[in-house]
């Protein structure tokens, strides 16, 4: 009888021990890990302002024209407005080792036109007026580059203009100028840039 | 039989197994390539265009040449001298009734360089084209299109402007854009019976339907083509600087190695690819070998070039298309352009 419980006895030990190691070995049993992939959302405008998001209808913070964010694997609802453009919505569903991209193809509700350059001062105080002779218009006509002439001595000034849809106006980011500085010009959205280089718009320096 | 002697047997027994095994692992099966044209450097842009035959240009017009029998046939009207000898890319049609391709320095004066003109296109700018081989129309597309594809009756281009980047389909007949979608920037693309593959300009592949959304099928490869059956699609991958050649089911991403050590620029033809791996340094003949992976059979064949027509030790023979099973135009160190396969017909003079 004490032989058989002398036994029992052993056979507890023997298993608490095991248990014990096992679980030191193994290490405690770990949470199921939450499956997620990658979102990205490029916006086609040249900034992201004016942008309010929501996602499955909760709000989505959109603050550049590329945004990523890991997100569970399911099913999804992004929806999308900025100002001056209509509305977007999609759904999509986002699967493991498949990340999904949403290139958000934003449409103007109007299209702006540039039809007059602000003046400008001069450091001697005097001021130019000028009168647009071209037009080349980029990103649904939000961005512009002019060719104009002086009113006082026609000289040919460049600029580069954008509609602020805030203030509803067209806004002077670059010009006049004859050519433009590569560091300013390298600030400008990508299509502005390229269309600047290709047309020897840019200083090339020495 | 004493116990030495019956080990000793075993012992033998076991060695031969085991060669014959390393014989039977090293062996590459091969297709033998008995003979080798060189052709013209127009043969840069060439495919294939039914059985024995292919489509390229003579430098005046688009001709088709069937590479057994000789015969070589005008596709479109001749339309003056070295008016089509600087095509960039060239592709058929399946039913072979368009051939697309991609044409730079076309002088205004000419016939094309008048329909350009005509349709308010600038010669001095490269176009892609369409020619109708029944009735021998070639009309230009009318956008700065980046890179073209023909599929079925429809032509789909890649095109950037100010405001975005588009897909545009385009009538075969008429050139006329019929549709227009925008999508990510791109660099290469597919057509699916269900949407697009674009290789991203980040140097992604992704799968869209729409273009607005884009699911990633692979990371960081090059898009070579599509399965016939659109099952899968053939990539390149390097890692580190060694290339591979994937083929990736797309309802997965689940990758397939096709081959390691892959150079050059693989290419399609149907289901088979043709491509180039590294030579062995260490070897005298120190050469890039070109092989075939024909997807219906998953088989891979290493393309044996007889004695004589061997390319030379170091002039690493590069894959331009693949015209028939295995009939082929490659290119080498030398920028000569060769046909090469079997039961090739001598290559008719002014060709």
């Amino acid at each position: 009888m004490r032989q058989k419980l002398l036994i029992a006895l052993l056979l507890i030990v023997a298993g608490l021990t095991l248990t014990l190691i096992g679980r030191q070995v193994l290490g405690p049993k770990p949470k199921e890990a939450l499956i997620t992939d990658s979102l990205q959302i490029v916006l086609t405008t040249p900034d992201a302002s004016n942008v309010t998001a929501t996602l499955n209808d909760k709000p989505f913070t959109i603050s550049s024209v590329t945004t990523t964010k890991s997100l569970a694997l399911g099913n999804y609802k992004l929806s999308l407005n900025k100002l001056g453009y209509t509305s977007f919505s999609v759904s999509f569903s986002l699967h493991e080792n498949q990340p999904v991209t949403i290139t958000v193809p934003l449409e103007r509700t109007s299209i702006p036109t540039l039809n007059a350059i602000p003046p400008t001062t001069n450091p001697d105080g005097s001021t130019d007026n000028w009168t647009i002779t071209n037009v080349s218009y980029f990103y649904s006509n939000t961005w512009a580059f002019a060719a104009t002439t002086d009113n006082t001595d026609s000289i040919i000034s460049y600029f580069v203009m954008h509609y602020n849809d805030a203030t509803q106006s067209w806004e002077t980011v670059l010009g006049p100028d004859s050519i433009f500085d590569p560091g300013s010009v390298a600030k400008l959205p990508s299509a502005v840039q390229n269309y600047l280089n290709d047309n020897n718009y840019v200083n090339a320096g020495d | 039989m004493n116990g030495q002697k019956r080990i000793a047997i075993a012992a033998v027994f076991i060695l031969i197994v085991v060669i014959v095994g390393v014989v039977i692992a090293g062996h590459k099966p091969g297709v033998a390539i008995s003979q080798r044209y060189i052709v013209p450097t127009t043969f840069d842009s060439s495919a294939a265009f039914g059985p024995n035959t292919l489509v390229t240009s003579n430098g005046q017009a688009i001709i088709s040449y069937n590479y057994v029998t000789g015969q070589v046939q005008s596709l479109s009207q001749s339309n003056g001298p070295e008016n089509l000898s600087a095509i960039i890319s060239l592709s058929a049609s399946s039913d072979h009734k368009y051939v697309l391709f991609h044409l730079q320095n076309v002088l205004a004066s000419s016939t094309l360089g008048a329909k350009l003109t005509t349709a308010g296109l600038n010669p001095a700018e490269d176009h892609w084209w369409i020619l109708n081989t029944n009735t021998h129309s070639l009309v230009p597309l009318p956008d700065p299109v980046t890179l073209a594809v023909i599929s079925g009756d429809t032509v789909y281009g890649l095109v950037y402007d100010n405001n975005g980047i588009y897909m545009n389909t385009y009538n075969s007949d008429t050139a006329k854009r019929m549709n227009s979608i925008s999508v990510p920037a791109a660099t290469n693309f597919a057509v699916l019976h269900t949407g697009y593959l674009l290789q991203t300009a980040a140097g992604n592949i992704v799968l869209t339907k729409d273009g607005i959304v884009s699911t990633q099928i692979y990371k960081k490869a090059n898009l070579v083509g599509v399965s016939p059956d659109q099952q899968s699609m053939f990539i390149t991958v390097a890692n580190n600087s060694l290339v591979s050649l994937l083929q990736v089911r797309l309802s997965d991403s689940t990758p397939t190695t096709i081959a390691d050590s892959v150079v050059g620029v693989p290419v399609m033809n149907g289901d088979t690819v043709l491509y180039g791996t590294a030579g062995d340094q260490s070897s005298v003949k120190n050469n890039t070998d070109l092989h075939t992976y024909n997807m219906a059979t998953g088989k891979t064949l290493v393309l044996n070039f007889a004695g004589n027509i061997a390319p030379k030790a170091g002039t690493d023979p590069a894959p331009i298309s693949l015209v028939g099973n295995s009939t082929l135009i490659y290119s080498d160190t030398s920028a000569k352009y060769y046909l090469a396969g079997n039961n090739l017909h001598t290559l008719p003079s002014g060709l």
